[in-house]
């Protein structure tokens, strides 16, 4: 009696086992296209980036992963487009079950970009610098890609009033170091200026004056701000 | 027998552990998806959802408009309710193409999106509206914006009415004084009959038109077919495929009563089925209002409200669709009429203090000013106690023309005698104790 049951429910669990694999063998007859879709240069999502496989297509906005199920297998070409940014184009060779295809997608150009505007705010690191762009009808532009950007700039003290002044001692010169901010959402680029790269006397020089250059494949944009502080702000 | 009880309490700490766990209660990250927004006609009104990744089906009513629209949003899982919910307002992108409706894996129609308005002719908060596409949208819209345009001219003309009387009202109350202070005498009735007259408010715009919308808009007959949406650059686009099920009322066109009990005002009941009857005890107050309505399948008008709900596919259940106005419900006792009895509108006023109660009033306007009445219905006074036996009601269109369908019996469930009850749910006590001493006794 002991025997026939535990047949019974080995016969059983064979069986369950036997239909499992076949529903399984049966579902991976396509290939599944997946894997992670960023802005080569800040790794932030590309909005409305179109991914493209045998047909099937698939946008993102916020996200920076994708997947394209019901591929079938064999080789295909993964075409992905997005504004602003150059086409991305891989052959790729698709199996049943999942199949990895990490995109990088390198930015083409800020739409409409006529110059930029810049706000400085000294922060425990140093002088952080925001760099804004605006188009042709002077809006401030939202959605672009990170390009391979390099600022360089001269920092000067400030000397006189507030309503009355000129460029006084230099106190920098040469190249300044950007950084990329997603949490951002109109100056993603931003220069910082360190604190030990400048020496001042804290007593009197209160103020800069910042002129900036910044170099892009778009051409070269300058701006400079007047009320630059040369003091870390007690909070 | 030791490692079971071990293996037991682990997995019932691992269970209470994961209860018990904080990110239960937390919302699960957002995750971008394809849905499909919906405006589903749901039998009288339109009412607005979305399909997310986790439903392959959208349920509609047949050969009525429905309109869909595939869309990214973020969404998310809200454990307390169990169910995904969209996060429109973060992101909300809509995906241009083609909507394809195939039937039996053939493609048999490709929609464009079309111009669509929801049109609500006793205003947005009625029960009843109709969805206008293209032409027939842009006239309903049009004739809204000019009822509202007009209704902002009507209310201009007011104020300065307003103003005008206000100013001749100072003049009145002015010229009172100096013909009380001349020694006239003056009646209240004279002062009143002089006194300028306040102009009324405006009436306002009563029905209401939404904006323009363009979707999809799907109307077909009863069946099944599979939608999908096909990019412009002629991609499928992924997660877009979804079943359609569109489906029929099994009956329609019968009369239902939601039942408004004044004891309890705010749980209202319904009698849908001719068969059946409505039990009260003791003395009752009723407000009925009679719908007509139309019986559907459980799982799919569940599913049709919102595609996350639960069904079963074998019940029925009735929908309400479309009230019934200018009758009169005819009661009833032992075939003799006792009243015949008109829909009134009704308000409900808090008592204030301790007692938290309310009672349940006529409304009319001049008691009530500046406040709409809580609900409608036709007021039904039933007492058990009344010596009239067991009540019936029917609704008659006119005198005597008695409505099909809408005969209902009132049946008084008794109170009397009912300690018996009690009587009774002690007997199987009274079994198990005769049977424990007997079996005590022939053991000793």
């Amino acid at each position: 009696m002991k025997k026939s049951v535990i047949y019974t429910v080995a016969i059983i669990l064979i069986g369950a086992g036997c239909l499992i694999s076949f529903l399984l063998l049966a579902r991976e007859e396509y290939g599944e296209v997946k894997g992670t879709i960023a802005d080569a240069l800040s790794g932030d999502a590309v909005m409305q980036a179109r991914i493209v496989v045998d047909g099937k297509s698939t946008i993102k906005f916020t996200s920076t992963s994708y997947s394209l199920t019901e591929i079938p297998p064999g080789s295909h070409t993964l075409e992905v487009t997005a504004p602003n940014y150059y086409d991305f184009t891989k052959p790729i060779q698709v199996k049943r079950g999942k199949n990895l295809v990490d995109i990088a997608m390198r930015g083409r150009e800020i739409p409409d970009l006529q110059g930029i505007i810049i706000f400085t705010e000294p922060k425990e690191r140093g002088i952080e610098i925001e760099i804004r762009f605006h188009d042709s009808k002077g809006e401030g532009i939202v959605d672009y890609p990170a390009l391979p950007f390099t600022l360089e700039g001269a920092l000067f003290v400030r000397e006189g009033t507030e309503g009355d002044y000129e460029k006084g001692r230099k106190i920098l010169e040469g190249p300044i170091e950007l950084f990329w901010d997603s949490e951002e959402w109109l100056a993603k680029n931003k220069g910082i200026i360190p604190w030990d790269r400048i020496e001042i006397d804290a007593e009197k020089e209160k103020y800069g004056i910042l002129q900036l250059v910044l170099h892009t494949p778009q051409g070269d944009f300058e701006d400079s701000s007047t009320d630059v502080k040369l003091f870390r702000e007690v909070k | 027998m030791r490692k079971f009880s071990l293996f037991f309490t682990l997995i019932l700490a691992l269970l209470l552990g994961a209860l018990t766990s904080p990110s239960l209660a937390q919302a699960s990250p957002f995750r971008e998806q394809l849905v499909y927004s919906l405006n589903l006609f749901n039998g009288k009104t339109y009412a607005p959802g979305f399909c997310p990744r986790s439903e392959d089906t959208i349920y509609l009513i047949a050969n009525e408009n429905n309109a869909v629209s595939p869309r990214i949003t973020l969404v998310y899982f809200w454990p307390i309710t169990a169910r995904y919910m969209a996060g429109f307002k973060t992101l909300n992108e809509e995906i241009e193409g083609t909507l394809e409706l195939l039937k039996d894996g053939k493609v048999i129609r490709s929609l464009e999106k079309e111009d669509n308005v929801v049109f609500y002719p006793e205003g947005f908060f009625a029960e009843n509206s109709r969805m206008y596409l293209d032409e027939e949208a842009h006239a309903f819209l049009q004739k809204y914006e000019k009822a509202t345009k007009d209704y902002y001219k009507r209310i201009d003309e007011y104020y300065e009415k307003m103003r005008e009387y206000r100013d001749a009202f100072n003049k009145f109350l002015e010229d009172l004084s100096k013909r009380r202070e001349a020694g006239e005498e003056l009646s209240r009735a004279q002062v009143e009959a002089e006194m300028p007259r306040q102009p009324g408010s405006p009436e306002g715009v009563r029905f209401y038109t939404t904006p323009l919308a363009k979707n999809y808009i799907l109307n077909l007959p009863q069946g099944t077919y599979q939608i999908r949406l096909r990019a412009r650059d002629g991609t499928i686009v992924q997660d877009s495929q979804k079943n359609l099920v569109a489906f029929v009322q099994r009956r329609g066109g019968t009369i239902g009563y939601e039942i408004t009990p004044g004891n309890r005002w705010t749980m209202k009941e319904s009698s849908n089925d001719p068969s059946k009857t409505i039990y009260a005890a003791g003395k009752n107050t009723l407000y009925l209002r009679p719908f007509l309505q139309d019986e559907y399948n459980d799982l799919y008008y569940k599913k049709l409200l919102d595609p996350q709900n639960e069904g079963t596919p074998e019940r029925w259940m009735w929908v309400h669709t479309t009230p019934i106005e200018n009758v009169l419900v005819v009661l009833l006792s032992k075939g003799k009429l006792l009243e015949s009895i008109k829909r009134a509108p009704y308000y409900v006023k808090q008592i204030p203090g301790p007692e938290l109660g309310y009672e349940i009033l006529e409304y009319s306007e001049e008691e009530f000013a500046g406040r709409s009445p809580s609900f409608e219905g036709h007021k039904l006074e039933v007492s058990s106690v009344s010596g009239k036996g067991n009540y019936e009601f029917h609704l008659e269109k006119r005198e005597g023309e008695v409505l099909k369908g809408s005969e209902r019996e009132i049946l008084f469930v008794k109170k009397e005698n009912t300690n018996l009850l009690h009587v009774i749910s002690i007997f199987p006590l009274i079994v198990g104790l005769v049977v424990f001493v007997q079996r005590k006794r022939s053991i000793s």
